[in-house]
């Protein structure tokens, strides 16, 4: 009983559960998702659903959970900044992620890959395989080496699920704050999705733990140098960003959400010694350079 | 003069064209004649000192300090930019990076610049359920995926991840 409740406590699914209702009443997520579809949203309702079925797993978060999940967390970064109005750049960008991504642990996962129409600098992943990348950032780029290295950066939150687990630890403190007498509020369920939504908002504004995008760095540059590029894409993006004046405000929110570049670079160092053998592999500048003129016009 | 006729060749011999610019070494590093870490050693130099950097050739940058020596130094051994073309804010914020770990203003909204996308776009954001929908209207199979990384004559590679340095 113990163990279980444990493993309850653990799970995303009950998290929310308990954040709602206080005491754990298995109908809750059936309501979720009823109460969704007379909102008339329904891929809220299927968000429900899905959530619904978590009741027999609640131990691990399901591939299509995630999926969902994500599709919850993409729709927020949309939501901040629309997607670049530019088919043929935004298919460029899914091929060099496609190819990064199948070097890693999850080739099967539906990614999806996405320009943002933001003059800022940044880039995202949400859970089940969406990644992000503002304009800003691209046409601060010399190479397809140089957005391999960024991608499979943002590949590696996705195969580490680190934003789900930075959500899910952020649901349990959300736990202690209502048991503290937090007032319930009379839509429960509409609350659950709320919460969802309001805990990756929280999420993106805040950014990961430093050492997750440490991580991202370090197996990062191995899937870009395993897809064969030039190890020293991301580092060579790190650089360029190092140089940008700080006080730039295209800068700042990345900035604030990321350990400095200089840092990265230093604790990448050691791993780029090792992948000194695959130096001379290509770093695409042509390609590249073609792709962008079209977002230059 | 021989200062900028150095600097001249630059441009032919590189297939990314990279601005000479200014750099800070992070740590006492050796100048290479070649870019190679079994090349000879040019000179030894200082940490803080200001070189100045060109083309990028995997992992290193040809180099030239201030004594006019050239050579080639490994990327990771310098951070970009000085300072010079930035008012105060570039030496500083590299002191900034080495000491506090985190760049930059510690506020959201930057002093200079454009605003963009912040932690209040975020926060506010009405998520958008349909762009997402989109997306899987640009769905790339693998056989296309393949093809696409061959016409650049991009091969996988067998590496394996390595552990974080000290662990």
């Amino acid at each position: 009983m113990h163990l279980s409740l444990t493993r309850i406590i653990s799970s995303w699914g009950a998290a929310l559960l308990l954040l709602a209702a206080g005491n754990a009443h298995a109908d809750l997520f059936g309501g979720l998702s009823k109460a969704l579809q007379e909102s008339g949203n329904s891929k809220a309702a299927k968000i429900g659903s899905v959530l619904n079925t978590s009741k027999s797993a609640f131990g691990e978060v399901s591939e299509e959970q995630e999926r969902d999940i994500g599709r919850q967390a993409a729709a927020v970064l949309f939501g901040a900044a629309p997607p670049l109005d530019n088919d043929a750049l935004q298919r460029y960008v899914n091929r060099v992620g496609n190819w990064v991504a199948l070097q890693g642990e999850r080739p099967r996962l539906q990614w999806r890959f996405a320009v943002l129409d933001d003059n800022d600098v940044n880039a995202f992943a949400a859970p089940g395989g969406y990644v992000f990348i503002t304009k800003g950032l691209l046409l601060t780029m010399q190479s397809e080496a140089e957005l391999a290295g960024v991608l499979s950066h943002e590949t590696v939150h996705v195969l580490r699920k680190h934003h789900l687990a930075a959500v899910q630890k952020g649901a349990r403190l959300d736990l202690a704050g209502l048991a503290a007498g937090q007032a319930v509020k009379n839509d429960q369920n509409r609350a659950q999705l709320e919460k969802l939504t309001g805990g990756f908002k929280e999420l993106y504004s805040r950014g990961l733990d430093k050492e997750d995008e440490f991580e991202a760095d370090r197996m990062g540059i191995v899937i870009a140098t395993r897809a064969g590029y030039d190890p020293y894409g991301l580092p060579a993006v790190l650089q360029t960003l190092g140089a940008m004046n700080p006080q730039d405000g295209a800068l700042a929110f990345m900035f604030k959400t990321h350990p400095a570049p200089a840092l990265r670079l230093e604790r990448l160092a050691p791993l780029l010694t090792k992948l000194e053998p695959y130096a001379a592999q290509p770093a695409v500048g042509g390609r590249f350079a073609e792709q962008l003129a079209t977002l230059k016009k | 003069m021989t200062v900028s006729r150095w600097w001249l060749v630059l441009p032919l011999m590189t297939a990314l064209p990279v601005l000479a610019q200014t750099a800070t070494l992070l740590r006492d590093s050796e100048l290479k004649s070649e870019p190679f870490s079994n090349a000879s050693r040019v000179t030894a130099m200082k940490a803080k000192q200001t070189i100045e950097v060109g083309e990028r050739r995997g992992g290193w940058y040809q180099a030239k300090t201030s004594t006019g020596q050239t050579g080639w130094v490994r990327l990771t051994a310098v951070l970009l930019g000085s300072g010079q073309a930035k008012g105060d804010s570039g030496l500083a914020s590299t002191a900034q990076f080495l000491q506090s770990g985190r760049s930059g203003s510690s506020g959201v909204t930057a002093a200079t610049g454009i605003r963009g996308l912040d932690s209040a776009d975020v926060v506010n954001a009405k998520p958008d359920p349909e762009a997402v929908a989109k997306l899987d209207g640009l769905q790339v199979g693998s056989d296309e995926t393949r093809r696409f990384a061959a016409e650049a004559n991009l091969s996988s590679q067998k590496i394996g991840y390595q552990p974080a340095a000290g662990k």
